[in-house]
């Protein structure tokens, strides 16, 4: 059931709000837990057990980690001071204990699920180095709806209750619906419990700005995704299922067209959950910020899919950076390294394992790992050579804080990005070379005026519209990065302004929009992770 | 209620008032004004009944493309003189065939509707059941939601010129091929011939079959059921559902995939895409057995000699010359002047 189907919009949306707005104030939360689970039953069946055993492990574990927590407290005051230490330390491997149990579970039935096949297919293909051939003995399972997403609140959750930050629930329901509200169980954003479970669990008044600023958020998403990202998935697909047959413009199109769709396509999505959320007077976190505008790759993934990257920043870089073993190697490095390369070279490594993470977490394959790993260099090429550069811009006298310069880096991590994209949407990496090799041959303008393009799949109507809608995100970013709050500048407008822009954007996707006789059926590519 | 919930359920009301006085005003303008290929209305094959002479069609056949693909009303028309013509969509569900019927009933009266029944298990789940009837649901009443895309191709004239709907179909809604792809090996059928199971009815299907039958009944019209044949969808677990219920409704039910000797379909020749669908060789075994059993079962009149139905016996015969491999195509001669002339 997709965000843009009737059914989700009329059972799911309308149906929780009505009945959520009906039932008294303290059982509110019931009824957004009753319609997740529905909601993932709907889409996932007999998988609804996998979301509902990792909502029962975390919340046992939770618990555990409280009930250690408070006997440590009540026995704390009773010991001698030379033995709290030593208590402490026993406490704290007990916790320990706990958190990586819970975590291995959760992870463990991720990696089960969705990387068995690959990491048999290394298995294999490392025993048939060794002249040993087996058949990969994994097969691909079904995989439980928002698996890689929830798994990750899961062990944000455990992590926070065993780090301290925060005491774990006593409710299981608070714990369930945290994991599993409809809204974000599809594609995000990535949850944390301090911020969203208290505003799921306590009951809401009916808010009729809450319901009409989440609609106008629905609104505008179901713009960017049924009238921009579905109608560049026709030119995209038509591309890249055949990319043999194609060469230069029309490849360098696709692959700046496919940007395009997974911006709109991925961002609306947010817009539409993050609006359903809203209706309900919950206010989930942003997954987006003008992200092409960055003048870095590592400014880019702080504005694309940032919840992501927030979580792999705190689960996994702090976790290995501040680890026993590395801190040892810091150590190291400054014994024997330069102050540049003794902080660079366990830098590189902890971030080495976050983009390896990062990648793989989009997907099995290779092709996801050196996805990830293309980011990483990226970074580490810039890190090493940002002395250099220095220099030779200290000389060339390059006003490094001129809008020209921020312009040109803003273009250079635009094209670092598209390469990035194309090898994201390419079948495999042999595909992303042929198409990137493609790109540079035959390339001519002449295509644009010989009809060449325009007779992709999309005529010059369509381009059009996908030119419009391009301008459209642009103007709004733009905007919003000045700091204007858009959304309640329209929404304080007179009525007749207000609703004339509501009625255009209502409109423009029910006209505009591309779905219906001609247009294939395009489904959330975030939903697939 | 205080005074500034009053104020909101106003403004809800009156954007929802705009709303839908927009929305009709925009789908008169975006409903096409004609009815042939070439005007943007949603397959035209299978609304040509529109350009047939008022109450003139008196057997209906609904269905998928297994149905358009599976019964050449021009063969019936030939063989038994009844006038019958096919309105079927590809991947039609129930309410998709429902609100077909209603089209029909603005310029037809046809005593007996063929309904195919491949379409009540289209759909892998139950979510996509109900989605797929939700959809034509939505064109029916949104008409704006299913032409939308026209704002490509539209004039001013064509936004608010008056309906013209003369286009006719010249092989009355069958879709015609005669491409062979055979299909090898064993059917569906013959696979599960032993089965007692029955793959019932999804329900929602079910609910929505019900409703049509009434629609049937209310209008004076009789209902049987049919299931063309398919050598990959098809099985006997679904075949024993449908004799259930039939029998329950005590309406006819035939399944063209039991059909034995001259009607047997033989998948090496009859097929256009390897055991999916029929080509015209198969459609002509099927038509001849539903003709004659349509003839031998409801009190048709031959209306072969009939003033009115000149142009049936006319196109007969450009269906003759298609058989036999003379013209390559139907439709060339329609679009070169054989629309509608009544």
């Amino acid at each position: 059931m997709s965000y843009t189907s009737i059914s989700y919009l009329v059972f799911i949306l309308l149906g929780s709000f009505i009945v959520y707005n009906i039932v008294p104030l303290k059982h509110r939360w019931k009824v957004l837990l009753t319609f997740s689970y529905l909601f993932y039953f709907i889409n996932s069946g007999k998988y609804t057990l996998f979301i509902l055993f990792g909502s029962l492990t975390i919340y046992v574990g939770g618990l555990l980690i409280n009930k250690i927590d408070d006997g440590y407290n009540m026995a704390r005051k009773a010991l001698p001071k030379e033995n709290k230490k030593e208590y402490k330390a026993l406490i704290g491997w007990q916790k320990k204990c706990i958190c990586v149990c819970v975590v291995l579970v959760n992870v463990g039935i991720l990696v089960f699920l969705k990387y068995s096949v690959f990491f048999g297919q290394v298995f294999t293909d490392i025993l048939s180095l060794l002249h040993i051939n087996i058949e990969n003995p994994m097969y691909q399972r079904m995989m439980p709806l928002g698996i890689s997403f929830y798994t990750l609140s899961a062990v944000s959750y455990i992590v926070d209750v065993y780090r301290g930050k925060y005491r774990a629930s006593d409710s299981f329901g608070k714990v369930a619906l945290f994991l599993a509200f409809f809204p974000h169980i599809v594609e995000g954003p990535i949850a944390r419990f301090d911020l969203v479970a208290d505003q799921m669990y306590e009951g809401h008044k009916f808010d009729y700005k809450n319901m009409t600023m989440g609609l106008q958020l629905i609104l505008w998403g179901f713009f960017k995704k049924i009238v921009i990202a579905d109608r560049a998935n026709m030119y995209v697909n038509q591309i890249f299922n055949n990319y043999a047959d194609y060469t230069g413009l029309p490849v360098v199109m696709g692959m700046l067209l496919y940007t395009l769709q997974l911006y709109a396509e991925f961002s609306g999505c947010m817009d539409i959950v993050r609006g359903s959320a809203q209706m309900f007077g919950i206010g989930l976190s942003e997954n987006f910020n003008q992200p092409f505008i960055s003048k870095t790759v590592s400014e880019f993934w702080r504005r694309w899919h940032m919840t992501l990257g927030a979580w792999f920043k705190d689960y996994v870089f702090y976790s290995v950076s501040l680890s026993k073993s590395f801190v040892k190697l810091s150590k190291k490095t400054r014994e024997h390294m330069n102050s540049f390369f003794a902080t660079f070279v366990p830098m590189s490594i902890a971030m080495f394992i976050v983009w390896f993470g990062t990648g793989i977490w989009h997907g099995a394959s290779w092709k996801y790992v050196m996805y990830g790993l293309y980011y990483w260099a990226i970074m580490i090429i810039g890190l090493l050579t940002e002395p250099l550069f220095k220099r030779l811009y200290g000389k060339m006298h390059v006003d490094r804080q001129g809008k020209v310069y921020r312009l040109l880096q803003v273009v250079r991590t635009f094209l670092f990005v598209n390469v990035g994209m194309l090898m994201f949407r390419a079948d495999d990496l042999a595909v992303f070379g042929h198409m990137f090799v493609s790109m540079f041959k035959g390339f001519s303008l002449d295509d644009i005026a010989d009809g060449t393009l325009l007779g992709i799949k999309l005529d010059i109507a369509d381009f059009a519209v996908l030119a419009a809608g391009t301008l459209i995100l642009l103007i709004v970013g733009l905007y919003k990065e000045k700091g204007h709050q858009i959304r309640e500048e329209i929404a304080s407008r007179n009525i007749v302004l207000r609703w004339a822009v509501y009625y255009v954007l209502l409109f423009s996707v029910i006209i505009l929009g591309a779905y219906g006789k001609g247009y294939e059926v395009a489904g959330f590519i975030y939903a697939q992770f | 209620m205080n005074k500034e919930s009053k104020h909101n359920i106003v403004k809800i009301v009156a954007f929802g008032l705009i709303f839908a006085m927009f929305i009709n005003v925009l789908g008169v303008a975006f409903i096409p004004k004609r009815s042939d290929p070439g005007s943007g209305i949603t397959n035209s094959n299978a609304r040509g009944f529109y350009g047939e002479p008022r109450n003139s069609i008196e057997v209906l056949i609904l269905g998928d493309s297994n149905a358009y693909s599976a019964c050449s009303p021009m063969y019936i028309w030939n063989k038994y003189g009844i006038p019958t013509y096919v309105a079927a969509e590809g991947f039609q569900n129930v309410t998709g065939a429902s609100n077909l019927l209603d089209e029909v009933l603005t310029c037809q009266k046809p005593k007996l509707v063929v309904f195919d029944v491949n379409m009540l298990w289209t759909g892998k789940t139950t979510l996509k059941k109900v989605e797929n009837n939700l959809k034509n649901l939505a064109y029916k009443y949104l008409p704006l939601a299913q032409y939308h895309n026209r704002w490509k191709s539209m004039s001013i004239s064509d936004m608010f010129g008056a309906r013209d709907y003369t286009y006719r179909s010249a092989s009355r809604g069958q879709y015609l091929s005669m491409e062979v792809k055979p299909f090898m090996g064993e059917t569906r059928m013959a696979q599960t011939i032993n089965t007692k199971e029955t793959d019932n009815i999804p329900e929602i299907s079910q609910v929505l079959l019900d409703k049509l039958i009434d629609k049937c009944r209310d209008n004076g019209i009789k209902i049987m059921f049919m299931e063309t044949p398919t050598a990959k969808s098809w099985n006997y677990a679904r075949h024993n559902a449908m004799i259930k219920y039939a029998k329950a409704k005590n309406i006819d039910f035939v399944d063209m995939n039991t059909l034995k000797g001259d009607y047997a379909i033989d998948w090496s020749t009859d097929t256009r895409d390897g055991g999916r669908h029929l080509n015209c060789k198969g459609a002509e075994k099927v038509s001849a057995y539903l003709g004659k059993y349509i003839s031998e079962n409801y009190s048709f009149k031959d209306k072969r000699h009939s003033e009115k139905y000149a142009d049936w016996n006319n196109d007969y015969l450009d269906y003759v010359k298609y058989m036999s491999g003379e013209t390559v195509s139907l439709e060339a001669q329609q679009s070169e002047g054989t629309v509608s002339n009544n």
